[in-house]
C-alpha cells in the first residue's frame, strides 16, 4: 500500500538504492478500518426553583444540538426540551448516556444552565438545587463527577462545553440582567457578588473542557439588542465554528475571538486540550494524508516494544482516526499474549563497566528506549522478560510482557533493575547500554518551515551521511524537536511525522530495526531540527 | 487504603506470572517495600489536610511497619490501635492474602514515627471470618504481639457493638495517621490527626459518592471542606469519638476512591456492627 505525500517522496529520491524498494505490504491486523461513533449529551436547564431563572439555555441547547446533527453525530441525547431537569433526572440521563458509550468513542457532554463553583469545585446545579447545601456534590453535580462517569466508559476523547459562567444563581431578583451585554454602560462581570467557575484542567488523558469565560470570571448571556429567541453569545459563536468544520482545537481558539470582539473583550472564554491534537468534529470527515502516511510508518515498526510505543502514540495523536481501533485493539492483543519467547541467555563475558543512568544515550536489546516524556527517556521491553530478586539469582518475581513501560532504576553490565508501573521491582538481563560518550557521527537536519510539508534540500544532509549511518557494528538514534508551528498539538504531530520519516529512511538503508531508536519531540532539539546519532555498539 | 486506586494503577500492558513463587504480603506491604527500595510511594497519600498530633493526644495509636532492628528505618505500611495489651486493631487489608506475622512488626508510643516508641513483634494475625476484600466490608483484623505493649501506649476502648448513637450521622470524628500529606510523596514522620463528620449510609450511596457500594459494615466520615480525607499509610488506624465522656474508637480506616476527591468521602469499618472485634478483645477464644 502506497500512501507516500510529497514530502515523503522527496525523501526517497535522495539516495536511490535503497529507496527504490517498496514498502512493505502492511499487516493484517492493520488493514481495519472503523470510524468512531461520535456521541453526545446536551443539556440546557432555565428554570429553578431556588435560582434565578434564565433564558437562552432552551436555544443554547437546541442551536447545540441541531449543530452536532449537522456534523454527523450518531447520537444527540437531549436531558430536556423544556428547560426543566432536576439533579435525579440529570444524573439519570447522564448514567443513560455513559451506558450508550463504547471504548473508541468520541464523547461530547453541553451545559447550559447555572454553574456555581465552591473550593475549587466546580459544580452543575440542578432544577431543584438550594442555594447552601452541607455538602455541596449531593445537592448539585460536580464537573468532576460528570467526567470521572464518561471516562469510566473508556471514550476516546470526551468534551466538556460549559456554558455555565454566569453571574451567582442565588443573589437578585428572579429578573435580574446583570449578564446581559450592553455596549454602552457595561464593566467587568467579576466582581463582588458574583462568581464564575473555577480553572480546571481535566483529568489525565484525552479530554477537552471548554468554559464561555475565564476562570473566576463570568458570561453574559446576551446582548441588550438580541432577541429573547436568541442563544448566548458564547454558544452561537461556537456553533458557528463548528459547522466551518474545523478541528477542534482551530475552532475554540476562534471562538475565543469572536466572543472577545462581541464583548469588547470583557468576556474571553478559555479552554483545555488535553492529549488532543486532531480532533475533527466532522463524523464524515476523510481521513488527513499525512495521518495515513504515518499509519503506514507505524504498522511497519518493529521491534515489538517499539510498535507498542508508536502504536501508543498514534492513539494519543489520532483518537478518533479511522485506525484508531486497529491500534488499540493490536495493543490489547499484545497485552495479552502469553510469555512465550525464551528468556535470552547470560552473556558469557564479564559486563562492562555500568554507565550511570543519566549518561545512557541508548538502550538496545531486552529494554529499549523510545520517546521523551517530560525530558526523561522512557523504556519499553522488546520480549517477554523475567524479573529476578538479584542480578544472578534470588526469587523470580514473574515475567514482564514484552512491550510493557518500564522505569530504569539501574544499570550494570547486561543488567539493568526496573520499576514496573505495579511497584514490582527487580533485575532483569539482556540489556545493551550505549554512552553518549560512543557517538562517532552527528548529523543535523535543519527543516525551512514549521509544518510537516519539509523543502526537498532540508534532507540533504541525510542523503551525505548514508554510507556511515548504515555502516555495521552501529546503532542510529533519531532525535527531532517540534515544529515551529503555533498550535501545540500540531507542533508536536511535525516532530513526530519527521522522525517516523527519518527512521523510514534509516530503516530502508539497512540499518536493523532493533537499533534504531527514535525520540520525538526531545526537548533537547530545537525547534525545526533533527539529530540523527551514529553510535558504536560494543557487544 | 485506598483499594480502587491501586487497581487502577496496574498497566493492562504488564503482566506478572509465574517463575519461582514469590512471597505472599498485602499491598500496602509490597508498597512499603517498594518505597524502601526506590523511594517511590506507588499509592496516594493519607491524613489529607489534617493538623500535627500532639505527643500523648493518641496513646493508643500504632504504626504497621516492615521488620527491622530498633535502629533501622521504620518503613510504615499501615496503622492500627492498642485495644489490649497484647492486642492491635488494624484493617483486615492491611495483613491479608496470607500475611505472615513476621512479616512486619508494631510500633507503640510513636507520634514521631522516626524516633519515638519501641517495635513489637507480632505472634499471630485474625482475620475477620468473613473478610474477602475492603470493598465487601468486615475489613478489620487483630494482631496479636508477644509481648504487653502497655508500659509504652494506653488502650483504647472500643464502642460497643449495637451502639448507634456513638456513629449517628453528623457526629464528629477523629482520624489519626502517618500516611503522606501530598500526591506521591512519603509517610509523614509526625502523627497527623483530622477532625470529620460521620455521614449517612444513604448519602455515601448516592450516586456521585459510592452509589450503593456501602454496606451495613462500613461508615463514611468527610467534612465540608473538599480535600479533606484520609488515605493511603493511615490505613488499619482509629477513627475515634467522644462517647459519654470518653473518646472511644468508633471505626477503623479501611478504604476509598483515591483521596480527598470531591464526594468520595472516606470509608471506615464500622464497629458498632462488627461485634466479632469486641467479642475478640473481650475473650481471644472468640476470635
Amino acid at each position: 500500500m502506497q500512501r507516500w505525500n510529497f514530502p515523503a517522496a522527496c525523501l526517497l529520491t535522495l539516495v536511490a538504492t535503497p529507496l527504490c524498494a517498496q514498502l512493505p505490504p502492511p499487516p493484517d491486523w492493520s488493514l481495519e478500518v472503523k470510524r468512531p461513533a461520535r456521541r453526545a449529551l446536551v443539556i440546557g436547564i432555565a428554570s429553578y426553583d431556588n435560582a434565578r431563572q434564565l433564558i437562552t439555555p432552551r436555544m443554547d441547547a437546541e442551536q447545540f444540538a441541531q449543530t452536532l446533527t449537522a456534523l454527523n453525530f450518531n447520537t444527540v441525547d437531549r436531558a430536556s426540551i423544556d428547560g426543566r431537569s432536576e439533579r435525579s433526572i440529570l444524573l439519570a440521563k447522564i448514567a443513560a448516556f455513559k451506558a450508550k458509550l463504547e471504548p473508541g468513542d468520541l464523547a461530547v457532554v453541553y451545559y447550559s444552565g447555572h454553574g456555581v463553583q465552591v473550593n475549587g469545585i466546580n459544580y452543575l446545579v440542578g432544577s431543584d438545587g438550594t442555594a447552601k447545601p452541607e455538602y455541596p456534590g449531593l445537592d448539585w453535580i460536580s464537573v468532576d463527577y460528570v467526567i470521572g462517569e464518561i471516562a469510566k466508559a473508556k471514550a476516546a476523547v470526551t468534551v466538556l462545553v460549559l456554558d455555565a459562567c454566569r453571574a451567582d444563581p442565588f443573589t437578585g431578583t428572579a429578573d435580574d440582567d446583570r449578564d446581559i451585554f450592553d455596549a454602552t454602560t457595561a464593566g467587568p462581570l467579576a466582581t463582588a457578588g458574583v462568581q464564575g467557575l473555577a480553572p480546571a484542567g481535566g483529568p489525565l488523558g484525552p479530554f477537552v473542557i471548554a468554559f464561555a469565560a475565564q476562570p473566576r470570571m463570568v458570561a453574559y448571556s446576551r446582548t441588550s439588542t438580541d432577541p429573547l429567541t436568541t442563544s448566548s453569545i458564547y454558544t452561537r459563536h461556537l456553533a458557528s465554528r463548528l459547522v466551518r468544520n474545523a478541528p477542534l482545537g482551530r475552532a475554540l481558539a476562534g471562538v475565543d475571538t469572536d466572543v472577545a470582539g462581541a464583548t469588547d473583550g470583557r468576556q474571553k472564554p478559555m479552554s483545555s486540550l488535553s492529549q488532543v491534537w486532531d480532533l475533527p468534529m466532522d463524523g464524515l470527515k476523510p481521513e488527513s494524508v499525512t495521518t495515513e502516511e504515518e499509519w503506514a510508518f507505524v504498522v511497519s515498526t518493529i521491534p515489538i516494544g517499539q510498535l507498542v510505543a508508536q502504536l501508543t502514540d498514534f492513539v494519543s495523536f489520532h483518537p478518533i482516526s479511522v485506525h484508531a481501533a486497529a491500534a488499540r485493539a493490536k495493543l490489547a492483543q499484545i497485552a495479552a499474549e502469553p510469555p512465550s519467547v525464551p528468556q535470552p541467555q547470560p552473556q558469557p563475558q564479564l559486563p562492562p563497566p555500568p554507565p550511570p543512568v543519566e549518561n545512557t544515550a541508548i538502550l538496545l536489546g531486552a529494554l529499549q528506549s523510545t520517546r521523551m516524556v517530560d525530558g526523561k527517556v522512557t523504556a519499553v521491553t522488546n520480549s517477554p522478560v523475567s524479573v529476578r530478586e538479584r542480578r544472578k539469582g534470588g526469587a523470580n518475581f514473574g515475567i514482564v510482557s514484552a512491550g510493557s513501560r518500564v522505569q530504569l532504576l539501574e544499570s550494570k553490565g547486561h543488567f539493568a533493575r526496573i520499576l514496573a508501573p505495579d511497584g514490582r521491582f527487580g533485575w532483569i538481563e539482556g540489556v545493551n547500554t550505549v554512552n553518549r560518550e560512543q557517538i562517532k557521527l552527528d548529523v543535523r537536519l535543519g527543516f525551512s518551515s514549521g509544518d510537516e510539508f519539509a523543502d526537498a534540500n532540508d534532507w540533504t544532509p541525510l542523503g551525505d551521511a548514508a554510507r556511515k549511518l548504515s555502516a555495521p557494528s552501529t546503532a542510529v538514534t533519531i532525535r527531532t524537536g517540534r515544529g515551529s508551528v503555533s498550535d501545540v498539538g500540531q507542533s508536536r504531530l511535525v516532530g513526530r511525522v519527521r522522525a517516523l520519516r527519518i527512521r523510514e529512511y534509516v530503516l530502508r538503508l539497512g540499518v536493523p530495526p532493533e537499533r534504531v531508536v527514535v525520540l520525538e519531540n526531545d526537548p533537547g532539539v530545537d525547534a525545526d531540527e533533527a539529530r540523527i546519532s551514529v553510535l558504536k555498539v560494543t557487544s | 487504603m485506598k483499594t480502587w486506586m491501586r487497581l487502577a494503577l496496574v498497566p493492562t500492558a504488564l503482566i506478572l506470572v509465574g517463575g519461582d513463587k514469590p512471597e505472599i504480603v498485602s499491598q500496602p506491604i509490597a508498597n512499603a517495600r517498594t518505597f524502601a527500595a526506590t523511594g517511590k510511594w506507588l499509592v496516594d497519600p493519607k491524613v489529607l489536610e489534617g493538623d500535627f498530633a500532639r505527643a500523648g493526644d493518641n496513646p493508643w495509636q500504632v504504626a504497621l511497619v516492615l521488620p527491622g532492628g530498633e535502629s533501622s528505618s521504620r518503613v510504615l505500611f499501615c496503622g492500627g490501635s492498642l485495644v489490649s495489651p497484647r492486642m492491635v486493631l488494624t484493617a483486615a487489608h492491611c495483613v491479608d492474602r496470607g500475611t505472615s506475622a513476621s512479616a512486619l512488626e508494631v510500633v507503640v508510643g510513636a507520634t514521631d514515627l522516626a524516633r519515638d516508641g519501641k517495635r513489637f513483634k507480632v505472634a499471630l494475625i485474625r482475620l475477620h471470618p468473613t473478610y474477602i476484600s475492603p470493598n465487601q466490608g468486615d475489613d478489620v483484623a487483630i494482631l496479636e504481639l508477644d509481648s504487653d505493649a502497655t508500659p509504652l501506649g494506653k488502650v483504647v476502648p472500643l464502642i460497643a457493638a449495637g451502639d448507634t448513637l456513638a456513629d449517628a450521622p453528623g457526629s464528629s470524628v477523629r482520624a489519626t495517621g502517618w500516611g503522606a500529606t501530598s500526591l506521591g510523596s512519603g509517610p509523614v514522620r509526625d502523627l497527623r490527626t483530622i477532625d470529620l463528620s460521620i455521614l449517612s449510609n444513604k448519602q455515601c450511596n448516592d450516586p456521585v459518592a459510592y452509589d450503593g457500594a456501602i454496606g451495613t459494615s462500613m461508615v463514611c466520615a468527610g467534612d465540608k471542606r473538599f480535600g479533606r480525607d484520609t488515605c493511603q499509610g493511615d490505613s488499619g488506624g482509629p477513627l475515634t469519638g467522644i462517647v459519654r465522656g470518653a473518646r472511644t474508637q468508633i471505626g477503623v480506616v479501611s478504604w476509598g476512591e483515591k483521596c480527598g476527591l470531591p464526594d468520595k468521602f472516606g470509608v471506615y469499618a464500622r464497629l458498632t456492627a462488627l461485634p466479632w472485634a469486641q467479642r475478640c478483645v473481650a475473650d481471644r477464644a472468640t476470635c
